[in-house]
């Protein structure tokens, strides 16, 4: 009956291999987060950038940057998939929501077959302003 | 005793599992098959669904099935196969967002008004292309595929075209299984493994893929003069095989043997799903692989060298766990001498193959990131006054960058600015930060060892050369399914199921 082997191994393979899942965390209060997107010029956030998650899905987010000295500090990975981390530093108004003070800024080579290729995961809590 | 216990509650898991009612066929009942898709195709006279609406067309036109069709739109000789091929079904006009939905609603009305009924067969068929399924809070159940009258400009979420979810489906699944209708779903797009997010044990659900898979079509080898139209995927050999007295189970597991694409086809059998369970996670990282439209092989390592070592530790580990496992299953099916077959080795073998090659990649990565250490040093040492140009990024990426079209954009839009001293002033100090930054790039570039540079140029080759992954991640596929079928088989239970009542 290998049958029941096969079963009884799918338990033990389960314990065995399956190792803890990473999800995408969206929005969850203000903080520090890993941001996974694109920068895009965008004429109608205050200081002409955005930085979209999601980009073209249902689930598409949109931060605009506060901070002047962020936008040198971004313009390199303009039209490029990024990754950073930055700080939410107000309550998201549905989609939409601040970053500012964005570090750790690298290019990103999207992954289509991974679920968590864009998106954002918190880091820590911080008080909003 | 414990293993007395534990074969006992197999049973009666496996007894009450694969438990499901089994309805008689009447003449009476009414036999309906709905085929959609043939979406996101480019401009031109053909798609790449030509071949298969040939295969459903003669299906559907030598059979008893009550056929209505919504495919394509815009594609003229797609569109005068449909004609041809399909000349005995209904045809609902072109895959568009409307005769979709109008579908769906005649289809959940004629379940909630009985038009459909107890032994009625409904059989639906979505072929077209499909995405990756969202995610976040309005992530819908299945996943979005797409429609007519619009071009996906790439394959993952299908940007360009025109899109709708499959989540339609649930209520109609909800509604034929309270209704005892025999419902079979078949979704043969990219992704379509979301397809069994809709859980339901009194309905039939088959995928060409999985959830984090593409799937294939195509099979077409152009002559000239002549074209032959080969069966060679999951999807070409499924229409081909659609013949009165099969059973949809049947015509899955001969499907599902069919071709060597890095794919994964899915049934929602209790047999099936514990297969999924067992198998699909642990596939899955080795059906990555780079060519000319997927480039995912290497993502898990990162773009950068933090934590380089633990992702690659963790990598190990799990393929040492899994061939541990896989040589148990060997030795098991060994003792029962019941299979009398190797595909668990020739898993295994396939599987140290592709990990051989990762090793040799993780080797370049490891070069890459000594180099990207160096670059950090240098920085350090020769720009520590221009932290603000380069400290908030990754040191490697900053020598990638093409800066030219960078500034010349930042110029621009600083040109444009002018009657805006904030804005002007913003992008005019953004021009200052690239062209420090293009300055740095340069030196570091110039001055860096003539090591890192081999190091950062092996790794560029090793990158250049990764498309044989695509070999790899097939031979997995194709092991990996010799298996599949071998489990199903020795796992099959008497009791039947809605895949395996669904007779055409």
């Amino acid at each position: 009956m290998p049958g029941f082997y096969f079963m009884i191994k799918t338990f033990l393979f389960i314990t065995l291999i399956s190792s803890a899942p990473l999800f995408s965390q969206e929005f969850s209060g203000c903080g520090e987060y890993s941001f996974k997107g694109i920068l895009r010029h965008d004429e109608n956030a205050p200081l002409k950038m955005s930085y979209v998650i999601h980009e073209g899905t249902k689930s598409q987010m949109i931060f605009h940057l506060t901070e002047k000295a962020d936008v040198p500090k971004l313009a390199l990975v303009l039209d490029l998939p990024s990754v950073f981390k930055a700080k939410i530093h107000k309550q998201m108004d549905g989609t939409k929501g601040t970053l500012k003070a964005p570090f750790e800024i690298a290019r990103r080579y999207p992954n289509p077959l991974v679920s968590t290729d864009s998106g954002m995961t918190k880091i820590q809590d911080l008080k909003c302003d | 005793m414990t293993a007395y216990k534990t074969k006992t509650l197999f049973i009666s898991l496996l007894t009450s599992a694969l438990l499901t009612s089994s309805v008689g066929y009447s003449a009476d009942n009414k036999k309906q098959f709905y085929f959609l898709g043939g979406g996101g195709e480019p401009e031109g006279d053909t798609t790449i669904f030509d071949a298969e609406i040939k295969r459903v067309g003669s299906f559907t036109n030598n059979s008893d099935w009550e056929t209505t069709v919504s495919f394509n739109g815009g594609h003229s000789k797609t569109e005068e196969i449909i004609k041809t091929k399909m000349s005995k079904a209904r045809d609902a006009g072109p895959f568009i967002e409307s005769n979709y939905n109008a579908l769906m609603d005649e289809v959940i009305a004629k379940l909630e008004t009985g038009e459909l009924k107890s032994g009625d067969q409904l059989m639906m068929a979505i072929d077209t292309h499909g995405a990756k399924r969202s995610s976040g809070k309005n992530a819908e159940k299945t996943h979005k595929v797409a429609l007519s009258y619009g071009v996906a400009k790439e394959l993952t979420n299908l940007t360009g075209a025109s899109t709708v979810d499959l989540d339609k489906l649930d209520k109609i699944i909800e509604l034929a299984a309270k209704n005892n209708v025999r419902l079979a779903v078949a979704d043969l797009s990219c992704y379509s493994g979301n397809l069994l997010n809709l859980k339901n044990d009194k309905v039939c659900l088959i995928s060409a893929s999985g959830p984090e898979q593409y799937s294939y079509g195509g099979g077409v080898i152009d002559l000239g003069i002549f074209k032959f139209s080969v069966v060679v995927t999951f999807a070409s050999k499924l229409f081909d095989t659609l013949k009165k007295g099969k059973n949809l189970e049947e015509l899955f597991l001969n499907s599902r043997e069919v071709g060597s694409t890095p794919d994964f086809p899915m049934i929602n059998t209790p047999e099936g799903r514990a297969i999924n369970d067992l198998m699909y996670k642990m596939i899955t990282p080795y059906l990555e692989y780079n060519d000319q439209q997927v480039t995912n092989f290497g993502s898990r390592y990162g773009r950068t060298g933090d934590k380089f070592e633990e992702k690659v530790c963790k990598i190990e580990q799990n393929h040492q766990q899994l061939m541990d496992l896989l040589k148990q299953y060997d030795q098991l099916t060994a003792v029962a001498d019941e299979m009398n077959n190797n595909e668990f080795k020739s898993l295994r073998k396939s599987l140290e193959e592709y990990r051989k090659y990762q090793i040799q990649y993780e080797a370049s990565l490891r070069g890459k990131f000594e180099a990207e250490s160096e670059v950090k040093d240098m920085l350090l040492k020769q720009f520590p006054n221009d932290k603000k140009a380069w400290e908030d990024y990754a040191p490697l990426d900053l020598l990638s960058i093409d800066y030219d079209p960078q500034i010349k954009r930042y110029q621009e839009l600083a040109d444009g600015a002018k009657n805006n001293k904030y804005i002007f002033e913003m992008w005019n100090s953004t021009v200052k930060n690239l062209v420090k930054q293009k300055e740095i790039a340069t030196y570091v570039k110039e001055n860096i060892s003539d090591y890192a540079k081999a190091k950062l140029k092996a790794q560029e080759e090793a990158y250049g050369k990764s498309g044989v992954t695509s070999k790899l991640a097939t031979n997995v596929s194709k092991e990996a399914k010799k298996v599949y079928t071998s489990l199903y088989k020795s796992m099959k239970s008497k009791t039947s199921n809605p895949c395996r009542d669904f007779i055409l």
